[in-house]
């Protein structure tokens, strides 16, 4: 069932929703999804489907996918999982192209009967050609096309509108829904994000190929909980990194984590070293967290790839110098110390040394003002030894001076600087656990990202996924040298 | 120059401040030493000193410290390097005990005069019996004594005694900590450690009495054999927190350049702290986690964890981390899980096999007999309940949210064995909003809460792997 071009599930004309209740004081997913693609801008026709009929905000619910006047391409049921082969029978006389079940209570719960429904699905799916995404999962999000498996009302945000380059797929719903917001947060936007759970028809196999295929994705991501078919995602793997870097995070990778994730999505896990050599030796990036997807995510779009390793760091404060050449180094970047004109020309700019760090770490004094600042960063910057600069922001270390004043600067100075240095940037905001450090860093992280900076909220986090950047782009050139 | 009652320092009865300023538009970290004092309610007198004489907020400005009428007991220098040897002999005339010096441009520089004024300046204090703190740090911080080197540092006292080699680190610890609701007994920033260094205050410490618990920031050591010796007898009495920093070699480069130490090799530290028992953390953020799981968690009796909470993706992440960290998740026995069953009626959207994954629609009284259920388990030793915030999309997640902490909340008298709560994935302004007034609130019902899963599960093992050292250690006494 190999299926290179799965566009068409993105671009629905119209979609029934099994699993729509007429009585709005109760919580019912059915109604979630239908609000949450009509205020998402979903353009085509919603069709909200219930036994029970009745009606909702107006619209029609069909007793039966069968009595929709018109033609539906695709599916979403969120009805108990006893009812869905019924609903596929009736989808299969209907003509939709695809089916995605919110519902769960298949394979992954602990009853032979979940087991038992999920292969009958599969049976009636297989006859009718019908594609499934799921079950136990959230679905599609597609900016471009107004698909989103998130509700939007007070008090919460739904998905963002904006689309972008960054196509994931993602086994379980809420670990999808957190790397939305998280890369949003940032400044990362998504092309498709499908979540496809237990995978009993469309797998993590179908949704690369799709993605290596797909010209809105320049960066593909995947969070896998286990693999359907070993030797075919192998196989799509290598072809999928030679076009486009894949970063993957592998869950369930110890003994217990492998049990939690059979609970979860029904997956086979797989060893954990099985895993690494197979991510490495075809050079997708592994990842071992969902902030470091985005972290990886981050690095591809806004940071331009530096020449080396040699990274000069340059922030405030002597501790935070000394802490971040420690993470600098073990993510496996280089700080050569700055060449003794440079220092010397830094230390002419200064009047004196004290107080300051002009190695590399660079530690400036902060209140020298925004022009010296600039300065000095575009005379390291200048440095031919210098392959890319981290500048970083810490917010809980004032105590003398008030913080504002402080990191304004500082964030002016970099926003000023946009443009005029030509060597990759990275700009770090950290140390930001009290709440008026939390919230002055939350909106220089918005205005910074808006100018197109890439933003880490820790220096370590920042130096590890750039050196995974440049380790990807080394394999990318080994390999085709061997070719 | 061994000194193990530095009681004194932590309640000078006056201070003097070098290098007060009477002009107020211009930044002068003397000025905001002695609003520090004041914010921070210091009760004994607080004399500026400024070669321009003049007054500040109605206070006079001496012009020397030998002109102030009355004794001065501790002297903050915040003047430029090349004034100090005459600073220190004036200290000297006056009968001073000890300067804390903020000023810096010593031996931290590259310039070699500096190390030249350094050894000048402390040659001057030796020979007057003067104690020094730093060059090139940010002091004392003494809540209880109203001491402080921060405009608003928390006012509230607790159980932490700190020793910070970096000052920006020193605040940047202080911060985190009450972030996260753990306060200080004093906090020391020591730069340089020209005179009293980090062994000085680690014996300090280790008697004191408003110490439970002792952590420490060091970038390097004046005193090897020393301080090892120190820190074995220390952890004997209390745990000892410490974060190496400047591990590597670019750390080491930037070490000597801030603080001038002597930073050693990684290996060598591992295996000091290792065989003296020190609890090893990697992180300020590791540093604060592993404080607050010393003093909030009761000691769990093994390493077999439940793990509580929502989503089946978080789960599995839940799982991977506590193992990575060295607890053990035990599948839940068949008794437990069918109890689970009959709790939810069904387990369609819940997974009862631990990693547990509970339904929160059902609300927090059928929440609190789950969690009891669970908690009642003879295999279990602790429970790890974690609420992920932004994995939510029908539902505001305050409501599903509200409902795990209001269970929390309920568990206090009912449930007997360590709970620690990890409030996470709150990245958008609504969540960690929502997670902000939950952690307060649990955090004043008396409960550890961390940010995430695998710092929570990290912290507790270290917590356990000390209090088996030291069962150990106090055997050996016992037996030999």
């Amino acid at each position: 069932m190999n299926d290179l071009t799965l566009d068409y599930l993105f671009h629905p004309q119209s979609i029934a929703i099994a699993g729509v209740s007429s009585d709005p004081t109760k919580w019912n997913p059915g109604r979630g999804y239908m609000y949450a693609l009509v205020g998402f801008g979903f353009r085509g026709k919603v069709y909200p489907v219930n036994p029970s009929g009745g009606e909702i905000d107006g619209t029609k619910i069909y007793a039966s996918i069968k009595d929709i006047p018109g033609s539906v391409d695709y599916v979403i049921s969120a009805i108990p999982a006893q009812h869905t082969p019924q609903l596929i029978t009736d989808c299969a006389a209907k003509g939709v192209k695809a089916i995605h079940f919110f519902t769960s209570g298949f394979s992954e719960i602990e009853d032979e009967e979940g087991e038992h429904l999920a292969s009958e699905i599969l049976e009636v799916v297989r006859q009718s050609g019908i594609r499934v995404i799921g079950p136990n999962c959230m679905g599609l999000y597609c900016p471009r096309t107004g698909l989103s498996f998130a509700l939007e009302f007070p008090g919460q945000s739904g998905f963002p509108k904006q689309s972008g380059p960054v196509g994931l797929f993602a086994q379980s719903g809420g670990n999808s829904n957190y790397c939305i917001r998280e890369a949003s947060a940032k400044g990362v936007y998504f092309s498709k994000v499908v979540s496809y759970g237990n995978a009993v028809d469309l797998n993590e196999s179908d949704f690369l190929e799709y993605f290596a295929g797909d010209s809105e994705t320049e960066v593909i991501a995947a969070y896998i909980e286990g693999v359907k078919d070993g030797s075919r995602f192998a196989r799509a793997l290598k072809e999928a990194t030679k076009v486009k870097p894949v970063i993957i995070f592998k869950v369930g990778a110890t003994e217990t984590g492998t049990r939690a994730a059979a609970s979860h999505t029904g997956a086979v896990a797989g060893a954990s070293k099985v895993w690494e050599s197979l991510l490495r030796q075809s050079g997708a990036i592994q990842v071992y967290s969902l902030e470091e997807v985005v972290d990886v995510s981050l690095a591809f779009l806004r940071v331009s790839l530096p020449e080396g390793r040699n990274t000069a760091v340059i922030g405030v404060g002597g501790g935070a110098s000394v802490i971040a050449a420690d993470e600098c180094s073990n993510a496996g970047l280089t700080l050569p110390t700055l060449p003794v004109q440079l220092r010397r020309r830094l230390r002419d700019m200064y009047t004196t040394e004290a107080g300051c760090i002009f190695r590399n770490p660079v530690d400036m004094a902060p209140v020298t003002g925004k022009k010296m600042l600039a300065d000095s960063i575009r005379a390291i910057a200048d440095c031919d030894q210098i392959d890319l600069l981290i500048m970083h922001v810490a917010f809980d270390m004032w105590s003398l001076i008030d913080v504002n004043d402080v990191t304004a600067a500082y964030i002016e100075t970099i926003l000023d600087l946009k443009g005029t240095i030509d060597k990759p940037v990275a700009v770090v905001l950290h140390f930001c656990a009290v709440d008026r450090a939390k919230e002055l860093a939350s909106r220089a992280q918005s205005r910074l990202c808006e100018a197109g900076f890439a933003v880490y909220s820790s220096i370590g986090r920042a130096a590890s996924a750039i050196n995974k950047l440049i380790e990807y782009h080394e394999w990318r050139q080994g390999s085709r040298e061997d070719a | 120059m061994d000194n193990s009652t530095l009681d004194y320092l932590f309640h000078p009865r006056s201070i003097a401040i070098a290098g007060v300023s009477p002009d107020q538009t211009k930044f002068n970290v003397g000025l905001r030493y002695m609003q520090s004092l004041f914010n921070s309610g210091f009760k004994g007198e607080v004399y500026p000193v400024g070669p321009g004489g003049g007054e500040i907020s109605g206070s006079r400005i001496y012009r020397s410290i030998r002109d102030i009428p009355d004794s001065v007991d501790y002297t903050i220098s915040a003047i430029p390097a090349r004034y100090t040897p005459h600073l220190v002999a004036d200290c000297a005339t006056k009968g001073v005990k000890a300067i804390h010096f903020f000023t810096a441009g010593f031996g931290e520089i590259e310039d070699e005069r500096g190390g030249q004024l350094e050894s000048a300046m402390l040659e001057i204090a030796r020979q007057s019996g003067i104690r020094i703190i730093g060059p090139n740090c940010m002091g004392l911080y003494c809540p209880r004594t109203g001491l402080s080197f921060g405009l608003d540092l928390p006012r509230r006292s607790g159980p932490v005694g700190l020793f910070a080699q970096s000052g920006v680190n020193s605040v940047i610890c202080i911060r985190e900590a009450t972030a996260r609701g753990v306060y200080f007994s004093k906090v020391v920033s020591y730069g340089n450690a020209g005179d009293l260094n980090e062994s000085d205050f680690l014996k300090y410490f280790a008697g004191d009495l408003e110490t439970k618990v002792i952590t420490a920031y060091i970038e390097g050591v004046r005193e090897g054999s020393r301080f090892a010796t120190a820190l074995r007898e220390a952890a004997k009495a209390k745990p000892v927190v410490v974060l190496k920093a400047g591990a590597t070699e670019a750390g080491t480069r930037a070490a000597v350049s801030h603080t001038s130490a002597i930073a050693g090799s990684n290996e060598i530290w591992r295996n000091l702290l290792r065989q003296a028992g020190a609890i090893q953390v990697n992180s300020i953020e590791e540093m604060v986690d592993v404080n607050l799981t010393l003093l909030s968690m009761p000691l769990p009796k093994g390493r077999n964890v439940a793990i509580i909470g929502q989503g089946g993706g978080p789960s599995v992440l839940a799982a991977d981390d506590c193992l990575n960290a060295g607890l053990a998740v035990p599948m839940l026995p068949v008794e437990v899980r069918q109890r689970l069953k009959d709790i939810y009626a069904s387990e369609t959207g819940s997974s009862f096999r631990n990693p547990v994954d509970l339904n929160p629609f059902l609300g927090s009284k059928t929440l609190v007999d789950a969690i009891r259920t669970v908690a009642d388990c003879g295999q279990v030793d602790l429970l790890i309940i974690h609420v992920p915030f932004d994995i939510w999309l029908f539902i505001n997640s305050e409501y599903p949210t509200g409902v795990f902490i209001e269970a929390i909340l309920h568990l206090n008298n009912v449930v007997s064995k360590p709970v620690g709560v990890v409030l996470y994935s709150q990245t958008t302004d609504e969540a960690r909003q929502l997670a902000s007034e939950a952690q307060s609130r649990l955090r004043e019902a008396g409960f550890a809460v961390y940010p995430s899963i695998g710092r929570a599960a990290s912290a507790i093992n270290k917590v356990i792997e000390y209090h088996e050292w030291r069962q150990k250690a106090t055997k050996g006494i016992a037996s030999g």
